[in-house]
């Protein structure tokens, strides 16, 4: 078992992670999901100590091996790891990186290790590369040579940190499947990674990492399905944000036609969806609120889901509602009306924002 | 953004206008129009090149048709298929004269 | 970069004399080397192309570089074409012999002997100045009243009976006395020049002899002391005695007021500056090419058993480069060790020591540990060589470490410490393994670098390869032989050490493996 207690890791200019808490049970296979830069991976660095926390403990087996004094080359020789970039030793053929560290650490003969080694290599699938050099085999290759050499240690845990990320597109499905071989053993396997089947496919949990620590984290299902809180639903979903908030009668209108602007072509949005959204904002926030209020308090978030293609543009404001029939806006109204639909409108009893109205722009 | 421009022959004037008529560039094209009325009792609004509307471009247009003296002095032609609709749902196309061409 | 800088030294001095040298003993210009059986032990009356100061106006004249006589010569010769300048004794009197200049300043000792090998030499008839010979005590030395004394109880006939054997031509009469007393009050270290022939030089054997260092055993018999003579090259005598290193210095020294103030002396013999010029009925011998190369080789290996200075010069050579080399290979490594995880004060020392030692000319850091550091300790110059050169090589080494494992992937570290590799085991069986390939050729550069470098040694009174081919050259006047000679010698030992390297190195080079040597005691049954 593994518990990680209010983990911190502090950079000079950065710190990926300010508090991390979990407990990974033995056969656990955990997949740690989120965006880039969020600290997935100095978070596996910290679980055997190649990043030195900053504070906080790592207790593997009820040892803090976080203390000084810790035999970490006993923890490490007990959890492998396997590395974007491999990580082979290239002085050494395919075979002898699978004997090295039996001999070197395990104390086991060379007729041993070799017979170790052939046994692996058979598992991977490259009995016939035993002899070649790393820098002769594919990025597939070497990679299920690094898993095979990590197998040798016979560990308990393996940590993966983005084993597939390095890979042609067409070499991520050979390293998968060795992978997902291992899950049926009983190891205890913790997997970074970016691809998102994969990561529900493979594992029992699942952490979705951001905002400096595992920000939510469930089931496959739970994660993936229906997850609780938003930006975990916004990973998901492959949602592209945008928020907008107006504070003054006279805003810069301009400014945010031009980030709408923008945010459209960044995410290739059709041209004609932008437009819509372009007069949903202007009727909508221009000509019906802004023109009803002394001192405006409007939040706007537009979310872009490329999975649907669909455009949500929802508008939260505070003070009192606005009537959105009255006669002023008659004309705006139907103007926006013919950009969105399923428009509706809702006033919540908390918060300073009270009055909500979201509608999702047509195509 | 917006370009305008007029031509008058004799009391027929027409407005072309290209780019986005939006709460930004309305008032570029109400202070054009106030000073061209004089002696014009027909009025021409081209939107071959007009990429996108909104209400209050939609209000400048009904202010016009205001000063003219008869009720289908003013017309619109070439505008775009998303211009229209936009013609259409608010009723516009049913008091003004919105042609193809 | 540092290859022999002495060798560089004298090829950048004297490129025009060396290939005069080349030229005059292919075509057989050399004469000297049959005149040792005649008898002439007078001196030889030749006339002189000149005879008056007035006809050197215009004329081109010479001296040993740093030898400060211009005014002098200015004060008799008022107008003077040039003054050019000469690294040692064999180029200067060629240049005469050649016509390159038209007379060379040296004192009476040198040219007397010159003159009476040379028959095509002669002394200009008068004298610039009249001076005196010395042998340097260092200021604190008491005992210089007790070997003035024993100095002018010899008779004056003694002395000059003496200075004729050793200005002569007959090297046969040129022979040592044996310290056969009994040596009572102890020994005595003497630093003395080694190619001021006649006064001071190494003959047969490399053995110290000349008329100083004969005049010197006289005088140790009347005190009864025995002496240790130690060759050297004569800028090193007087930093000898003022340093401590030695009691007394010989070789050639002419008393002027400067050195008076650095050390004292024993007035012992008339000194005279002279020029050497052409003689007036100097004729051209001409040998055959065979017979002229055939000598020159006679000369340079044969005679006295010459052969046996350059093996001496050889090992020492040797012992300095590879315990240099050795010892440098385990300190640059163990600092690299010491720096290599972080540890501060390691780094700095190691990074101000490196600094310190590469900022600093080879010849001055061996002149500064042998004359300041080990001052008062008692270790000869191969082994202060030995300390310098270490140095230097140790700082080579290092940096070789460092761009070595810094080309290494920072990966492999990485991978081996996930597998639960210690620190140390991770560095010795996975990451040094892979910097060797980057090191090893810069390592070869480095031992063959050493190995010329070490031939400045001379500057601290060691008697290796160069140095043996300048005693040698200084005896024989002769500089084309030794000196190719030395080049070619080097340039076979460098091509051993590589070779010897590379078979001591080759197991290390993991790119150089095959299956065989991979699989050893392995049974591959399936």
């Amino acid at each position: 078992m593994i518990e990680i207690v209010s983990l911190r890791k502090e950079y000079d200019n950065i710190t990926p992670l300010t508090d991390v808490n979990a407990v990974i049970n033995d056969g656990d296979i955990i997949s740690v999901i989120g965006p880039s830069g969020m600290g997935k991976s100095t978070f596996l660095r910290c679980i055997n100590m190649l990043e030195k926390p900053t504070s906080g403990k790592i207790i593997v087996n009820g040892q803090d091996i976080t203390a000084p004094g810790c035999n970490l080359q006993k923890i490490r020789q007990k959890m492998g790891m396997v590395f974007q970039s491999f990580n082979l030793f290239s002085h050494m053929t395919v075979i002898e990186n699978i004997m090295a560290p039996q001999t070197d650490l395990l104390r086991r003969t060379r007729q041993e290790a070799y017979d170790e080694a052939v046994r692996l290599l058979k598992l991977v699938g490259l009995s016939e590369k035993a002899f070649s050099y790393p820098d002769e085999m594919s990025g597939g290759q070497k990679q299920r040579v690094a898993i095979a050499r990590c197998l040798a240690m016979d560990p308990d845990t393996i940590l993966f940190d983005e084993p597939t990320s390095a890979l042609d597109p067409t070499m991520v499905g050979e390293v998968q499947a060795v992978i997902s071989e291992l899950a049926g053993t009983g190891k205890t396997m913790i997997i970074v990674t970016h691809e998102m089947g994969f990561a529900r496919a493979i594992a029992n949990r699942v952490f979705y990492m951001d905002e400096g620590g595992i920000y939510e984290e469930g089931t496959p299902e739970e994660i993936f399905e229906s997850p609780r809180k938003e930006k975990t639903r916004q990973f998901i979903r492959g949602l592209k944000v945008l928020e907008l908030t107006v504070r003054e009668q006279r805003f810069d209108f301009l400014g945010m036609q031009t980030e709408i602007e923008s945010y459209c072509r960044k995410n290739l949005i059709p041209y004609r969806m932008s437009r819509h959204l372009h007069l949903a904002f202007e009727e909508l926030v221009q000509q019906i609120l802004v023109p009803g209020m002394d001192r405006p308090d409007i939040f706007c978030s537009i979310e872009y889901s490329e999975k649907d293609e669909k455009v949500l543009f929802s508008v939260s404001y505070g003070g009192d509602e606005i009537d959105m029939s009255g006669e002023d806006s008659s004309l705006a109204l139907s103007v926006l009306k013919s950009a969105v639909t399923d428009l509706g409108h809702e006033v919540s009893a908390e918060g300073a924002r009270k009055n909500h109205v979201s509608m999702t722009i047509l195509p | 953004m917006l370009q305008i421009s007029k031509e008058l022959i004799g009391d027929h004037l027409t407005v072309s206008i290209a780019g986005r008529l939006d709460i930004n560039t309305v008032p570029e094209l109400e202070s054009q129009l106030d000073s061209s009325f004089d002696g014009v009792s027909k009025l021409t609004f081209d939107f071959s090149d007009l990429e996108y509307i909104s209400s209050a471009g939609l209000r400048i247009i009904l202010s016009a048709r205001k000063k003219m003296k008869s009720d289908n002095a003013v017309v619109i032609k070439g505008a775009s298929k998303e211009v229209r609709d936009i013609f259409e749902v608010t009723g516009f196309s049913s008091i003004l004269d919105v042609g193809l061409l | 970069m540092r290859i022999g800088s002495k060798f560089c030294i004298f090829l950048r001095k004297s490129t025009v004399p060396i290939i005069f040298a080349l030229i005059l003993s292919l075509s057989g210009c050399g004469s000297n080397g049959s005149r040792s059986e005649s008898s002439g032990s007078d001196v030889t009356v030749r006339t002189p192309e000149y005879t008056e100061f007035s006809e050197l106006k215009g004329k081109t004249l010479s001296m040993l570089t740093g030898a400060p006589f211009e005014e002098l010569i200015l004060s008799k010769v008022p107008e003077v074409k040039e003054f050019t300048y000469y690294a040692s004794m064999p180029d200067m009197t060629l240049a005469v012999k050649s016509g390159k200049t038209d007379a060379a300043l040296t004192n009476n000792a040198l040219s007397e002997l010159a003159v009476n090998r040379e028959e095509s030499l002669a002394l200009f008839p008068t004298p610039l100045k009249e001076a005196s010979f010395g042998i340097a005590f260092s200021k604190e030395n008491k005992d210089l009243a007790k070997w003035q004394a024993a100095y002018d109880s010899i008779s004056q006939e003694t002395k000059d009976l003496l200075w004729k054997k050793w200005t002569g031509s007959d090297e046969s009469k040129k022979v040592m006395p044996q310290q056969s007393w009994e040596g009572k009050n102890g020994t005595v270290k003497v630093a003395a020049g080694d190619t001021l022939e006649p006064m001071s030089y190494a003959g047969e054997g490399g053995r110290i002899c000349g008329f100083d260092a004969e005049m010197i055993l006289l005088m140790a018999k009347e005190l009864d002391v025995h002496v240790e003579f130690t060759g050297m090259e004569f800028a090193a005598v007087l930093s000898s005695v003022q340093s401590g290193k030695a009691d007394m210095a010989c070789g050639s020294i002419i008393i002027t007021d400067e050195r008076r103030q650095a050390v004292n002396f024993v007035e012992y013999y008339p000194a005279a500056f002279v020029l050497i010029v052409r003689a007036a009925d100097a004729e051209v011998s001409s040998k055959d090419f065979l017979t002229s190369v055939g000598e020159s080789f006679e000369k340079t290996f044969i005679r006295e058993e010459r052969w046996k200075l350059f093996i001496s010069g050889i090992e020492t050579t040797l012992i300095i480069t590879v315990l240099s080399a050795l010892f440098g290979t385990i300190l640059g490594f163990g600092a690299f060790m010491a720096c290599r995880n972080g540890n501060r004060a390691a780094n700095v020392i190691t990074r101000f020591a490196v600094w310190l030692v590469q900022g600093t000319p080879m010849m001055v850091l061996l002149m500064i540990l042998y004359y300041i550091i080990f001052d008062k300790v008692d270790i000869d110059g191969v082994g202060v060589a030995i300390v310098g050169f270490t140095l230097v090589f140790g700082a080579g080494v290092y940096g070789m470490f460092k761009v070595g494992v810094g080309a290494v992937d920072k990966g492999q570290l990485e991978g081996a410490l996930a597998l639960g590799y210690g620190n140390g085991k991770a560095f010795l069986n996975i990451i040094l393994p892979q910097a060797i390939p980057h090191i090893l050729p810069l390592y070869q550069g480095e031992l063959t670098a050493l190995l010329k470098s070490t031939a400045i040694v001379g500057y601290i009174a060691v008697q290796d390869l160069t140095r043996m081919g300048d005693l040698i050259r200084a005896r024989t006047y002769d500089a084309f032989f030794p000196l190719i000679a030395v080049a070619a010698i080097y340039f076979i030992l460098a091509a051993v050490l590589i070779a010897l390297f590379k078979r001591l190195t080759f197991k290390f080079d993991y790119t150089k493996r095959n299956r065989e040597t991979i699989m050893k005691g392995i049974s591959m049954h399936d």
